[in-house]
């Protein structure tokens, strides 16, 4: 395969990351300037910008046309932050569960699940599936609205973005950081989105298996990496709650803009429906039996998850094997 | 703004921006060679494409050659027109009816006498051959074949016409009139081996309306005979510079017969007066520069991208820790002595943050022994004090207030020789000369007036020190006057 393929698709994943993160502390800044409430920020700019680089891959793929990729991106995306990222994070250190709301943020998840597949049971997710989905995720938006801004007030905001780029405060510097994100995430998406259908056609694989494994683990790098490094330093309360928080808002919001703004329904591809509805809605499953039982997920539970992906990742070669062949 | 942020956004400037002008650069180079690529293909074309019709063209004249050079057509030509002779006629009809059996491509056949009328014709031309040689060509008796026309009309082969004056002993007896059937010339144009998507290869002559094929076109118009030869009037067709005499290759502001734009390589073909036209589209051979310029584009900035990660790491790794140095540094402007940068480095950064995190720990050790004093110098009974040779105090402890119910302002505000009693005036300047001198003063008793206008001794050791001109002063109050030996 053309090596030029890689370095595309890892420069548009780095301008995706990159821009969506200056975009975010751009707006935080802006939004200070304003002095809208640090609360508002957490729950608006903050929870959407974190996955703006999704999102835009999602529009960008959805608009262009490939619908594989818009599916394989919030499908693998999902299986993969429960056995990727949660298995690297316990085979690091066990996870155990912080918020009180994480039963509930579960079954949350569940619903989101079940809500994608039998709007997806057509075969098409139209502009009306679309705006179910928006429709639930504002209904849990509103529900958990006090308690998620209780829960960032508490965990001031401001450390993480004190991280490398900090929070700029000069006005031309908050006006550079959000037009420079605004910028670097579409050209980003078109990397990554030509990038894999490029790579799909030269292997000769449907860009569905692309989405759910070289997009998927590249958009959800950043999560694996802050996530693990966590674990490292024994700070694993959170990662589950979000987890959990992110596969909702990658069903609902992610999905739900995507089906919104393609200019036809998107198809899905029936492998979906044979293989990979079936393996997210277990994996979904599988995080929340745990959460439900309060058992953290240990090492072995860890090691198990990350074999598991393995196994998947196995599936996907041997079918794709088995078409070629 | 942030060391961090600067020196992130200043590598993310230098890599995008070298990086794009790479690409830039590159496109340009691309531009040029891809271009250059493609007029030596345009000329080599139209190179074979001539020779190919010179070929076809040289065929022809053979063939034409071959009947008129016949003696017995000539001779029996000679003898009819002379003499009316019909066996003659009869000859020269059979003559014509097998060369036109017997060779290759043609047509027709017609004779004329030298006065321009039909002696005899042969074969299936769509229409009978015309009865005159091209202009200036009447009164030659050269015995070469000329090119009289190319008709196109209905038929997806052009008729070509070649005269040919028929001379006998030096005499122009008549002029043989030969139709060839143009399909070796349509089979050179239909052949579009390595003319890619859209190029063709086109015979064009003139006509009234500015210039026709001579054969079909590869991309008919709608509402023409796919299979016939169209008419090009386009004011910017190629076909009208290769009628020009233009040799060359032309890549701007040409259309071709559908209006699009072409890159054409034209011909002037000696002989019959056509032209020759090989073009390409100027979009298909843009589409592969404009892929190679999106294809570069899009590599430099994936690659500007990997060097944004670096920048943002390297920015993280050496202006992180200069950041956090100011960080501690503002911290302990800020009053808290107790911040230190941390140390993670063994470069000149590390050096830096050891060096201030020492300075930090001797300040604050120099802090905590400024502050033991401080207490001394506030607990004191005694009046302790600093004063210029101005005569002004600089500095007084609370011992001063509480003695003489001034507070430190009302004394720092004042000549202390205001305070002085009148009587110990003198006494007390002439101690402070001494002072001036370098000399301590040692046990001094004078008096000082109390805010509520009583009056104190005091007995006062002082020390001056001549470089900052300063005196440090001890005060006690006592109850004796001052001492008469003293």
């Amino acid at each position: 395969m053309d090596p030029s393929l890689f370095i595309k698709l890892i420069g548009g994943l780095v301008y995706l990351l990159l821009g969506g993160d200056i975009l975010v502390r751009g707006s935080v800044a802006l939004a200070r300037r304003f002095h809208v409430s640090p609360t508002v920020i957490a729950l608006t700019v903050v929870a959407f910008g974190t996955s703006l680089p999704e999102l835009v891959v999602v529009v960008k793929a959805a608009l262009t046309g490939y619908p594989g990729l818009v599916f394989g991106n919030v499908v693998g995306s999902n299986i993969a932050n429960v056995l990727l990222v949660a298995g690297a994070a316990a085979a690091v250190y066990p996870l155990t569960y912080g918020e009180r709301s994480i039963r509930r943020d579960s079954l949350f998840m569940l619903g989101a699940t079940v809500l994608l597949v039998v709007l997806a049971i057509g075969g098409v997710l139209g502009r009306v599936d679309g705006v179910i989905l928006l429709v639930g995720l504002a209904a849990i938006t509103t529900l958990t609205a006090t308690e998620a801004a209780q829960a960032y007030r508490d965990s001031e905001l401001k450390t993480p973005m004190e991280w490398v780029l900090g929070l700029p405060t000069n006005p031309w510097m908050i006006a550079l950081f959000i037009v420079a994100g605004a910028v670097a995430l579409p050209v980003g998406a078109d990397l990554v989105v030509n990038a894999s259908v490029k790579m799909a056609e030269s292997l000769g694989v449907s860009e569905t298996i692309i989405g759910l494994t070289i997009l998927a683990i590249g958009t959800s790098l950043p999560e694996l990496a802050t996530t693990v490094v966590a674990a490292v330093q024994k700070r694993t309360e959170v990662a589950v709650g979000t987890i959990v928080g992110s596969n909702t808002f990658n069903l609902l919001a992610i999905m739900g803009v995507g089906a919104v703004l393609s200019p036809f329904p998107i198809e899905i591809p029936g492998e979906f429906f044979t293989v990979h509805f079936p393996v997210m809605l277990g994996t979904a499953l599988l995080i929340s039996v745990f959460v439900w039982l309060r058992r953290p997920i240990g090492r072995a539970a860890g090691i198990a998850f990350l074999a598991a992906y393995a196994a998947y990742l196995g599936l996907l070669v041997m079918r794709t094997v088995g078409q070629a062949g | 703004m942030d060391i961090r942020t600067k020196l992130v956004f200043a590598f993310a400037a230098v890599f995008i921006g070298s990086l794009l002008t790479f690409g830039y650069l590159l496109n340009g180079i691309a531009d040029r060679l891809i271009g250059a690529g493609t007029i030596d293909q345009l000329e080599s074309l139209a190179e074979s494409g001539s020779d190919a019709i010179e070929g076809i063209v040289e065929g022809w004249q053979e063939r034409v050659q071959l009947i008129g050079s016949r003696t017995q057509l000539r001779a029996s030509l000679g003898e009819f027109s002379t003499e009316g002779d019909s066996a003659a006629l009869v000859v020269v009809q059979r003559i014509l009816e097998d060369a036109v059996v017997s060779t290759r491509s043609v047509a027709a056949i017609a004779v004329y006498d030298r006065r321009g009328a039909l002696v005899a014709s042969a074969g299936t031309a769509s229409e009978p051959p015309p009865g005159s040689l091209p202009p200036g060509s009447t009164s030659s008796t050269s015995e070469e074949p000329l090119f009289v026309e190319a008709r196109t009309s209905g038929d997806p082969f052009p008729e070509i016409t070649y005269s040919m004056p028929l001379v006998r002993e030096g005499q122009r007896v008549g002029s043989l009139f030969v139709v060839l059937n143009g399909n070796r010339l349509v089979e050179l144009t239909s052949d579009t081996t390595g003319l890619g998507r859209s190029g063709e290869l086109m015979v064009v002559a003139s006509d009234p309306a500015g210039a026709r094929t001579l054969h079909p076109v590869r991309h008919p118009l709608a509402g023409f005979d796919p299979d016939g030869p169209i008419l090009l009037t386009g004011e910017r067709d190629p076909a009208r510079l290769a009628l020009r005499g233009v040799n060359g290759v032309e890549r701007n502001g040409l259309e071709d017969y559908r209006g699009r734009a072409v890159w054409a390589a034209t011909r002037f073909l000696e002989g019959t007066g056509w032209g020759l036209v090989v073009k390409y589209d100027a979009d298909e051979k843009r589409a592969g520069i404009l892929e190679f310029r999106e294809e570069m584009f899009a590599l430099a900035l994936a690659l500007a991208a990997i060097g944004l990660l670096v920048a943002v790491i390297l920015g993280f790794r050496f202006a992180g820790p200069i950041h956090d140095l100011a960080e501690a540094a503002n911290r302990i402007r800020e009053g808290d002595l107790s911040a230190r940068a941390p140390v993670r480095r063994k470069d000149e950064i590390g050096l830096l943050a050891r060096t201030f995190n020492q300075t930090a720990d001797e300040l604050q050790a120099r802090m905590l022994e400024l502050h033991e004093y401080q207490k001394f110098f506030d607990v004191s009974l005694d009046l302790l004090c600093i004063a210029g040779t101005d005569g002004y105090f600089k500095r007084t402890n609370p011992a001063f207030t509480k003695t003489l119910g001034w507070s430190e302002e009302q004394l720092l505000s004042q000549p202390f020789m205001a305070l002085v009693h009148p009587d110990d005036a003198e006494a007390t300047q002439r101690q402070i000369e001494r002072l001036a001198e370098g000399l301590p003063t040692i046990s001094f008793v004078n008096r000082f007036r109390r805010a509520d206008g009583s009056w104190v001794h005091l007995k006062w050791n002082s020390y001056p020190e001549p470089e900052s001109g300063l005196l440090y002063a001890i005060a006690r109050e006592t109850s004796s006057r001052p001492d008469p030996s003293d």
